[in-house]
């Protein structure tokens, strides 16, 4: 999995590219860590090219916005493809997370332009 | 075609393994099918080792995993002390939305189109009928 993380005004964004499975999960979590370590509180997590998500990745997903909802934080989601979008809507995370189609969208409301 | 492993009750070697399976059924399945199956037996895997075997070294999860008649079967055992799959959770409720587990065993029931517990809830029994032709061509004469 690879994980870019960028700094729009006050937005971190982290694009994922790959799978987010028992196998990179840990990898996941190293870099959200590090986001609450930094007090970051707004974080968009762009779902461009992640092909594959399982329970654990969205378990990890969820503990990461407890977390920085605990600091006050919120993180939004953007960019997913219909596969993965539709594993989402199965298990009713559009009512968890704010989901954007696109990454522009997401920033012209969460304040990253 | 029907194929049988047995994988020790470790995590880590559930990625690997499911590479394999899904190397060996790639070639009869749609994209949308690669997905679902794929994550269906990452789902039943992980409830298998985890929660079935308990992570306890000495103890296997036997899969099994049959094609015929444009059916895949995908058999999961643990040896661990049964599950109560009469009282799952439902994850979608308001009060467990937001809760870190709990999800596997819905997904699998939502892309399969059957499931069976079995032998305590020691075995689940996935079905997914296939839509794609052996050969390459669906059965509404698209290549996926």
């Amino acid at each position: 999995m690879k994980i870019k993380k960028e700094k729009r005004n006050d937005v971190i964004v982290c694009t994922l590219a790959g799978e987010i499975n028992i196998d990179t999960v840990p990898q996941l979590k190293i870099v959200f860590k590090d986001i609450l370590d930094h007090k970051s509180r707004k974080v968009l997590l762009n779902f461009k090219e992640v092909e594959y998500i399982d329970s654990l990745g969205v378990a990890s997903l969820i503990e990461f916005l407890k977390k920085m909802k605990d600091i006050d934080g919120t993180v939004f989601l953007s960019d997913m493809s219909p596969k993965v979008r539709t594993i989402f809507g199965i298990i009713k995370l559009e009512n968890v997370f704010k989901i954007y189609n696109t990454e522009e969208e997401a920033l012209r409301e969460f304040g990253g332009y | 075609m029907t194929f049988s492993e047995k994988i020790p009750s470790r995590l880590e070697v559930i990625p690997q393994f499911i590479s394999s399976v899904m190397d060996k059924l790639r070639h009869l399945l749609t994209e949308k099918e690669i997905f679902d199956v794929k994550l269906c037996l990452e789902e039943a895997l992980v409830n298998a080792v985890k929660h079935g075997n308990k992570l306890k070294p000495g103890l296997f999860v036997e899969v099994v995993i049959e094609v015929d008649n444009g059916r895949l079967t995908l058999k999961v055992i643990d040896q661990g002390e049964g599950y109560d799959y009469k009282n799952i959770p439902d994850p979608t409720k308001p009060d467990n939305l937001h809760k870190l587990c709990g999800r596997g065993t819905f997904l699998i029931k939502k892309l399969t189109d059957e499931v069976e517990f079995f032998d305590g809830g020691r075995g689940i029994k996935m079905i997914k009928f296939l839509s794609k032709e052996v050969g390459g061509e669906d059965k509404k004469g698209k290549t996926q």
